[in-house]
């Protein structure tokens, strides 16, 4: 069967990136959006790693705020150098996923 | 200086007991073997910190810690080792330097306390201590095992909360048999004195030792606050 993960993990990266450059948010809210957008199976856990890599590549930034839930949230803004990065995966994105639909659009002749 | 990781610590120790005992058992599980890994300090209390709020967050809304978190914790455990940031080497140094003066000044003032020593020093004043070849050789071998005790522990957390039968037999064999050889060297190859030394002398130069690892330690840490 095919190996999703690798394809889910910089797939993943880029629309992460993407939510936090629309609004400053927290991990929940992320799964939330995510799952509202038809990721399935995606759970806080599975995208806790990828914010932990985003912040010490530096595309984005956390700070702790006060959480009506319990224990303080940490929120997480892009930096420049995610803007930037953001920008190359939409191109990046663009440009395969016409390829991939066409190559899929085949058929056996 | 106040050791600023020291204080989020024990935070973080204050939110822990606000979970439920299964979370809590989760949670502990999940740092001690984040422990076992090269992340930095800072980092794993942060992490703590964050994953605790999750679990608490999950309680609130009567959901599981695995519905967040996914059912395999020690994957997401090993994702986390994999992306956060890694000890610097200054950082590693000054771990293991802190665990020899510790666990060697530990040892000495046991020594000191529990041979003819502490007996000398009130009878007659006298605070010369003999060094032997069988302290020297034991106090080595208490901090190694300590040291692998720790990390056998720290790796295999999930498997010892598992009650993993293969996991808890190595450990006892292994920890049994550590300590065996510790004793028989102590009894049987340590009476020869290598050299005699005042008692004061050795411990204020580990004390001094320690000071000094401590204010660079927490110099260090309070400058990962200020950079955050």
């Amino acid at each position: 069967m095919f190996d999703k993960s690798q394809l889910m993990r910089g797939t993943l990266e880029g629309c992460i990136l993407k939510i936090i450059s629309l609004e400053v948010t927290y991990g929940y809210e992320i799964m939330i959006k995510l799952t509202g957008y038809g990721f399935a199976d995606i759970r806080e856990g599975t995208i806790y790693p990828l914010l932990v890599r985003l912040e010490k590549k530096d595309l984005i930034y956390a700070e702790f705020r006060p959480s009506p839930l319990g224990p303080s949230r940490k929120y997480y803004f892009i930096t420049k150098s995610g803007i930037e990065a953001l920008n190359s995966f939409e191109a990046y994105w663009k440009s395969i996923s016409v390829a991939v639909s066409k190559i899929l659009s085949l058929e056996v002749e | 200086m106040a050791n600023r990781l020291e204080k989020l610590r024990k935070e973080n120790n204050v939110q822990d007991k606000q979970l439920s005992k299964e979370n809590n058992v989760i949670m502990t599980d999940m740092v001690c073997y984040l422990r076992s890994s090269d992340l930095c300090e800072y980092d794993i209390e942060i992490i703590r910190k964050e994953l605790t709020g999750m679990a608490m967050e999950a309680q609130l809304r009567n959901e599981k810690f695995n519905d967040v978190a996914g059912d395999d914790y020690k994957a997401l455990c090993d994702e986390l080792m994999k992306n956060g940031r890694q000890k610097t080497l200054y950082e590693k140094a000054l771990e293991i330097l802190y665990v020899l003066i510790y666990g060697i000044g530990t040892l000495y003032l046991i020594e000191i306390l529990f041979s003819s020593t502490i007996i000398n020093i009130f009878k007659s004043g006298q605070f010369s201590i003999s060094i032997t070849s069988g302290f020297l050789v034991s106090t080595f071998f208490t901090v190694v095992i300590a040291v692998s005790v720790y990390n056998y522990f720290t790796k295999n957390s999930f498997e010892f909360s598992n009650h993993n039968r293969k996991t808890q037999i190595i450990f006892i064999i292994g920890f049994s048999a550590a300590w065996t050889a510790l004793l028989l060297i102590k009894v049987f190859v340590g009476k020869t004195v290598l050299w005699s030394v005042n008692c004061l002398y050795p411990t204020l130069f580990l004390a001094i030792a320690f000071v000094l690892i401590k204010t660079l330690d927490d110099q260090h840490v309070n400058s990962l606050f200020k950079n955050k």
